[in-house]
């Protein structure tokens, strides 16, 4: 399934808001498909596990808090950290390309 | 007391004489700083070190640390300098995470382990480099330059918690936080000949830590001995409400009535971590330190775990996959890297900065997770790491039950590589992480210390891993063989 062709990875690139340079795209093609086709050997491996095998979800610690509203008191430092705003709001480009 | 001499102190006994009024907190403070001062540029271990601001936030805590002597409150790090990795959130100041994604960007918060360094009396001590965003086995994959090797400054120091056991390792300072994912704390420890654990997963709050891979990652200590490392495991241990994955059961005293011996003790090496590509001399140390146990009184067996020869993709496919969605969060609204250029519209202003702002690895691995998540993939790729993941767990978890206490091998195959080596080679760095990535995989403690040296003088690190939650059993077996060992003399920090 590997080998990743240029087409792969500009739809990879695009599903990571990533902007790839003619050069960059020639570059993680040949590095992708190296790491994708040693990454294959797990296909071959065949697992039989029982239902309910999730152990990594079982130690989960979901012990609810209470239930109460507070006040966060983080708004200023929050905007502070923001390259553009307009009073509270974070502002953004138009949307629409 | 001398300068020289204060530098030569382990925390344990600087926290002790600081308390006890033996040792001001204020000439310790001076010792490091100037000794980081004079040396930091060697290697590079800190982004940001700034001499002015470490000690104008070190007289804040020195006021704490008298009045806490006055109130009779135990502090056991009372002035003790601690590096930061700088992927660790300290209130009022820059994080970078190794990137140029994040500039202009302070802190919010303290990390959880930060709140509690404060608490212990630590003094904070500069923000150390880091591969971005923790992405890497070498520090050289950060934007910031790479962090050399204080044993040898024509080697890497290794990754990607390189600057803080660089900083360690060169007597900056005796204490330092690192993160691990797939070894990141314990091959730079093993690489600069200091002391590196990575605790259980849950053990310590990850409330702070910028997130890599959310299933793997845990913040770990780096020292110059194990006893030190316990001190500092001791402090940023325990359960926090702000970490969903945060382990409720306290930490037991580790190192409380230790013995010298390792009698009874059943401790394995493994099979398949036996096999080519490693360097004779870490062998031959492997053999000794062996022969060391075996010594000390441990019985030692020989175990197969089969699952491991599918280690690395299934680490890589995984730690990938959540760095994919993790780092989707830098998108240059909210904080960090905006780009300028002008005219564009929403996704275009996302991929622009983003683009501007990750390095080649940091894309490289988004991608990778990108793609392993994507739809027709994701059976093929994640959904089968996660199964073979469990199938690992399985394998180790059976000869745990079995009576295994601990597990050793190499922290690496290797020693510290020279600069410059795997940095373009995409599958090299990852290979070498063969020994590590089990304990994350696993969500198990393991621990790094100095086992010997190759002929080029840089450090050899033997690996300790035990099961779940037993962090008190790991540290008192690594003691044992720490105070047994003869292939490496308790680390003199300093350059050479």
């Amino acid at each position: 399934m590997a080998s990743l062709d240029r087409k792969t990875v500009e739809k990879i690139a695009q599903l990571a808001h990533l902007k790839l340079s003619e050069e960059e795209l020639l570059h993680y093609e040949k590095q992708l498909s190296v790491i994708l086709d040693y990454m294959q050997v797990i296909q071959q491996a065949q697992v039989k596990l029982p239902e309910g095998w999730r152990s990594d979800t079982e130690q989960m610690n979901l012990s609810e808090r209470v239930d109460q509203a507070e006040h966060s008191q983080v708004m200023e430092k929050v905007l502070k950290c923001a390259p553009k705003t307009v009073g509270t709001a974070f502002q953004v480009p138009r949307i629409l390309e | 007391m001398p300068h020289l001499e204060i530098l030569q102190m382990n925390a344990r006994d600087i926290a002790s004489k600081v308390q006890s009024g033996q040792l001001a907190a204020e000439r310790t403070a001076e010792a490091f700083a100037q000794h980081i001062e004079n040396h930091q540029l060697l290697i590079n271990s800190h982004i940001e070190w700034d001499k002015a601001h470490v000690l104008a936030e070190v007289d804040k805590q020195i006021a704490y640390i008298e009045a806490a002597k006055f109130a009779g409150k135990p502090l056991p790090l009372a002035g003790v300098p601690i590096a930061i990795k700088d992927n660790i959130l300290v209130e009022g100041q820059a994080i970078s995470c190794g990137s140029r994604i994040l500039q202009g960007y302070r802190a919010s918060y303290d990390a959880t382990v930060i709140q509690k360094l404060r608490s212990a009396g630590a003094l904070l001590f500069g923000r150390t480099n880091l591969d971005e965003f923790a992405m890497g086995s070498s520090s050289e994959h950060s934007a910031y330059g790479p962090t050399l090797n204080p044993w040898n400054r024509a080697h890497v120091a290794g990754g990607s918690s390189g600057g803080s056991a660089a900083a360690v390792a060169a007597g900056f300072t005796p204490l330092a936080l690192g993160s691990d994912t797939g070894g990141s704390v314990r091959q730079p420890a093993a690489f600069c000949g200091v002391v590196g654990l990575k605790p259980s997963y849950g053990r310590v709050s990850r409330y702070g830590l910028v997130a890599y891979a959310s299933s793997l990652d845990q913040i770990g200590t780096l020292a110059r001995d194990v006893q030190d490392t316990e001190l500092l495991y001791r402090v940023i241990a325990g359960y926090d409400e702000h970490d969903g994955t945060s382990y409720p059961e306290p930490s037991p005293d580790a190192l409380k009535d230790w013995s010298e011996s390792l009698k009874g003790k059943k401790i394995a090496f493994v099979k398949e971590f036996m096999g080519a590509g490693i360097q004779d001399e870490v062998q031959q140390a492997f053999a000794a330190a062996l022969a060391s146990l075996k010594e000390a009184g441990a019985e030692l067996h020989e175990i197969s775990i089969p699952s491991l020869s599918l280690a690395i993709p299934v680490y890589y496919i995984i730690a990938s996959a959540e760095a994919s969605s993790n780092l989707a969060r830098f998108d240059g609204i909210r904080y960090g890297h905006r780009s300028q250029k002008s005219g564009l519209a929403l996704r275009e202003l996302y991929q622009q900065s983003r683009s501007e702002g990750f390095g080649r690895e940091v894309k490289q691995r988004i991608m990778l997770g990108t793609y392993v998540l994507s739809s027709g993939y994701y059976d093929a790729y994640y959904a089968q790491a996660t199964k073979l993941r469990e199938l690992l767990k399985q394998e180790f978890n059976a000869h745990f039950q079995a009576g295994i206490d601990a597990i050793v091998s190499p922290t690496s195959p290797v020693t510290a590589f020279p600069l410059g080596q795997n940095v373009s080679d995409p599958l090299a760095m990852y290979l070498s992480d063969i020994y590590t990535i089990a304990a994350n995989l696993l969500g198990i403690p393991a621990l790094s210390l100095p086992m010997g040296r190759d002929h080029k003088d840089l450090p050899i690190g033997l690996q300790w891993m035990a099961p779940a939650f037993q962090e008190e059993q790991l540290l008192r077996s690594a003691l044992v063989y720490e105070r047994k060992r003869t292939g490496f003399e308790s680390i003199r920090p300093g350059l050479r």
